[in-house]
């Protein structure tokens, strides 16, 4: 039986898989338009969006020219914002979820496993599905469309602003679908990750944007809100429904990025391309190999560095004059809106004056001063929090879990080497979580420093200074035990570790502040968490409680991590002795 | 598809050292085997031996702990798509998407291998013929029954002529028609070059298509080979061999039973009337069978057939397990 082989094909034609920009032949999208667009599922859907845009568009040209007397015109352009939203919620919210449970359905079907198995370039199925799962959604968004046009056609919105908007919207709608594959592709269960997506759309879209208030604006820029206000506010009236939404905070429409001011669309365009580009690569490294981690180690650095690059410059230059203050952010936005109200109204005296009452009571009972001693550790704790968090799910992506870790020991062995070389998959994080741990320690070493020694800090908080390295180094134990507890014990010890010193102890604090207020009790509980620690640590050293909390704080830390290291040492010695000096034939 | 370069090689598959951990489990261990082309392989071994990770690894589905793979000359861990040109992998309970029709699932993976429409249609047609389900095309694929699932899957495994194609328990939820089918066109592609690797727990199918097997135990490859020198290589252990005498049939079956009890009661042959017949268990391989035979015709029992029951891989399978 033993013999050359060579069969000719039958139909004489050499085979070329379809490549990544012919999307257009991509069999994927081309099952989908066929699945998803049968008349069957479509019909009520398309009924039902052309009915909701045509009456959102009716509706508010009607009542702007009804009730707030605008021009034609700009009944049109107060017709934008509602239609739009419609256009959000059908991509980002419903089409995000469209690819999280048409992947999850992949997946059960073993589909993916059949598609893994076609020559076709990772990048052409990515592509394939990231298009192909919404196709619907994509349809319903085409059909919305028509009504946009009208509103910019009639509404006289100049194309350049259109383009604009639309050229984020279409970023933002790629780099949460590429989000949702990224879930579903990365979680063993499946059926969680779809839910897991809608946590994170609602999250990044109407949760972390709030950080802003805190000065951390860099999260406003993967929604499309910084785009709208900065292309859009001028054209849509004053009356118009939702306007407030993009003018709640001031007028500026630029980005602080270190020394320089960059237009909101150029800096949602670099943040929303590079996440892109890395939810790519994450995908790529997927497809190739279903085992391999998302990131690499050296890519993961790459990743860490680059968003601590953005967040520092973007942060630095608020945390220079010190407006991290939440409450002097709300206050002013409360104000500007009685304002805009008053401005608005200014031909109609009794809602004017009403208004301009309404102010007044308002400024004498919120008077907005300079930053105050409490400002500066909240916007601290924020922006650390959520570098250290960060810097977890860096080290939690990239640092293996035991079986895959003896995987490597044994393909080492085999290739006659005596350790895991670093940039495997396999290796252990160690390194990486140093190499993280140096960035955010520099980060946070920056920022505070920065924030402290604002001119508008009071002088007994800029004498806090000299304490910045402690609190820098505690942040740098907090990561460095999270990775000794994963890797020594895995998502057991750090579900323990997360749900026992994390998050338990906040939510005892609260307790605690609800019924008895007794507030040295409340700081010593909530200080078990790190997460509050790193708070206390750079508070007003004036509080005694707070002080030893923290260092408190910082010994319990220490305990585990060493409990941690000696445990993943001696795992470590016996794996390594059994495998790589091959003691036992395994 | 397949340049010369790649396919001007002698074996199919070949696998060296090659093997798979689960964590602790040792999966495969130390797998070495080369497969030539146009051979129908049975790779047999009871649950747990390892065949399914042996497939996956193959089929380039995961990566092996170590070891090196080839499917075709190529190397399935330097260029797994090139591999994956030429190979087709059906899983065990073999998936189709509940959502596609049986053509619209045929042609997305016809267009996954690069046929344009027109030939990618050709093509599938062809395929649905050969499985006999053209009649079902414009069905649902979650409305087929299991064996018309596994036919569907069948024709997606040959759409784009492999020459390799490797088939983890082909004909489970298949009626006796369907499976004799299957056996059908796995022959005639194995007889125009193709090579086919086949897992089954119905051991007699396998020994009626397979042209060399390979047996795996616990993750090692016990003994491969062609399908006799396998068998033959056995221990022989006990085999149960049918034997049909001629003359009035009741009568003799009754008396041969009593001249087996009584004259070769040492040879502990435990004679059973059933299948028309009687069944002895014969201690040992094919030479003590035919020994028995010999001497029951030499003592002048008239034997108009005989049929040892179970296959042999079978019983070298439970040998092993032993």
């Amino acid at each position: 039986m033993t013999g050359e082989f060579k069969q000719e094909h039958e139909l004489g034609v050499e085979l070329k898989p379809v490549a990544f920009w012919q999307l257009h032949k991509n069999p994927i999208l081309l099952r989908y338009l066929r699945s998803r667009l049968r008349w069957n599922g479509l019909a009520a859907a398309l009924i039902l969006t052309l009915v909701i845009s045509a009456f959102t568009l009716v509706i508010s040209y009607n009542g702007a020219i009804r009730f707030s007397f605008e021009s034609d015109v700009n009944a049109y352009r107060a017709a934008f914002l509602p239609v739009f939203l419609i256009q959000v919620i059908i991509m980002l919210f419903l089409g995000t979820g469209s690819v999280a449970s048409g992947i999850t359905q992949e997946y059960e079907d073993g589909m993916v496993d059949y598609q893994r198995l076609t020559p076709m370039s990772p990048m052409a199925k990515i592509l394939g599905y990231l298009f192909g799962l919404p196709i619907r959604e994509w349809f319903l968004f085409a059909v919305t469309s028509a009504f946009i046009g009208i509103i910019v056609v009639k509404g006289q919105v100049p194309m350049e602003s259109v383009w604009r908007v639309y050229s984020v919207f279409f970023l933002s709608i790629i780099l949460y679908h590429l989000m949702a594959l990224v879930v579903v592709h990365s979680m063993k269960k499946k059926r969680v990750a779809g839910r897991v997506i809608q946590l994170l759309v609602v999250v990044l879209y109407l949760v972390f944007p709030l950080l802003s208030q805190f000065g951390l604006v860099f999260f406003e820029y993967l929604t499309v809100r910084p785009i709208l206000k900065e292309n859009m506010l001028e054209y849509i009236p004053k009356g118009a429904n939702m306007r407030r939404l993009l003018d709640l905070d001031s007028g500026a429409t630029t980005v602080p990025f270190f020394d320089q001011q960059l237009r909101a669309w150029s800096f949602s365009m670099i943040i929303m391309s590079s996440l892109t580009v890395s939810f790519l690569l994450m995908l790529c490294r997927r497809w190739k190999d279903v085992t391999s981690h998302l990131m690499s180690k050296p890519f993961a650095l790459i990743f860490f560095g680059f968003f601590m690059f953005f967040l520092i410059g973007n942060t630095l230059p608020i945390a220079k004059v010190g407006e991290m203050s939440i409450t002097k952010n709300f206050i002013e936005i409360r104000e500007k809106s009685l304002l805009d109200r008053i401005e608005h109204f200014k031909d109609r005296e009794p809602l004017r004056r009403a208004f301009e009452t309404k102010l007044k009571t308002y400024r004498e009972k919120t008077k907005v001063t300079n930053a105050t001693a409490a400002d500066a550790p909240v916007g601290q704790t924020v922006f650390g929090s959520i570098c250290v968090l960060f810097a977890c799910l860096v080290v939690y992506i990239v640092t293996p879990r035991n079986e895959k870790y003896l995987l490597g020991l044994r393909r080492a062995r085999n290739l006659k080497k005596k350790w895991i070389p670093f940039h495997w998959d396999e290796a252990p994080g160690l390194l990486v979580t140093l190499c993280v741990i140096v960035m955010l320690t520099v980060t946070l070493f920056c920022f505070s420093t920065t924030l402290y020694s604002a001119p508008t800090m009071p002088a007994r908080i800029r004498g806090l200074i000299p304490f910045i390295p402690i609190v820098c180094l505690f942040a740098a134990v907090v990561v460095l035990v999270f990775y000794l507890v994963y890797e020594a014990w895995e998502n057991k010890g750090l579900f323990l570790l997360l749900l026992f010193i994390w998050v338990l102890p906040i939510m005892v604090a609260l307790v605690i502040a609800v019924q008895s207020n007794h507030y040295p009790t409340l700081v010593w509980f909530s200080s078990i968490s790190p997460i509050a620690a790193y708070g206390y640590g750079m508070s007003d050293w004036v509080f005694l409680p707070e002080k030893e909390a923290f260092f408190c704080s910082f010994g319990l830390q220490v305990l585990i991590g060493g409990f941690a290291a000696l445990a993943l040492l001696r795992k470590k010695r016996s794996e390594q002795k059994v495998i790589l000096e091959n003691l036992v034939d395994d | 598809m397949v340049n010369d370069e790649t396919i001007a090689t002698e074996w199919a598959i070949e696998a060296e050292n090659m093997r798979v951990d689960y964590g602790n489990t040792v999966a495969v261990k130390g797998l070495t085997l080369k497969i030539p082309y146009g051979e129908v392989y049975g790779l047999v071994g009871s649950n747990g031996a390892g065949k399914t990770s042996t497939f996956s690894v193959w089929a380039t589905l995961i990566q092996p702990t170590y070891g090196n793979v080839k499917v075709g000359g190529v190397d399935i861990l330097e260029s797994p798509d090139k591999a994956r040109e030429m190979m087709a992998y059906m899983p065990d309970l073999a998936p189709v998407p509940s959502d596609l029709k049986v053509w619209e699932f045929l042609d997305l993976f016809a267009r996954s291998y690069g046929y344009s429409a027109s030939e990618g249609k050709e093509r599938w047609t062809d395929c649905l013929n050969m499985v006999d389900l053209w009649d079902k095309r414009n069905d649902f694929c979650k409305d087929l029954s299991r064996g018309m699932k596994q036919r569907v899957n069948l024709a997606k495994a040959i759409l784009h002529h492999p020459k390799v194609i490797i088939l983890d328990e082909p004909a489970s939820g298949m009626d006796p028609q369907s499976r004799a089918k299957l056996r059908v066109i796995l022959k005639k592609m194995a007889a125009e070059g193709t090579t086919v690797v086949v897992s089954s727990h119905i051991l007699n199918e396998l020994s009626d298509m397979c042209t060399s097997v390979g047996i795996l135990h616990h993750g090692e490859l016990i003994d491969h080979g062609e399908l006799q020198q396998v068998v033959d290589r056995g221990e022989g252990g006990e085999a149960q061999m049918l034997i049909l005498v001629a003359g009035e049939q009741a009568l003799k079956i009754a008396e041969l039973k009593k001249y087996l009890d009584e004259k070769h009661a040492a040879q502990n042959l435990e004679p059973t009337i059933m299948k028309g017949g009687v069944v002895v268990t014969v201690s040992g391989g094919m030479d003590e069978q035919a020994a028995l035979l010999t001497q029951l015709v030499s003592e002048g029992i008239e034997i108009r057939s005989y049929t040892t029951l179970g296959s042999g891989i079978e019983q070298r399978l439970m040998e092993i397990n032993r």
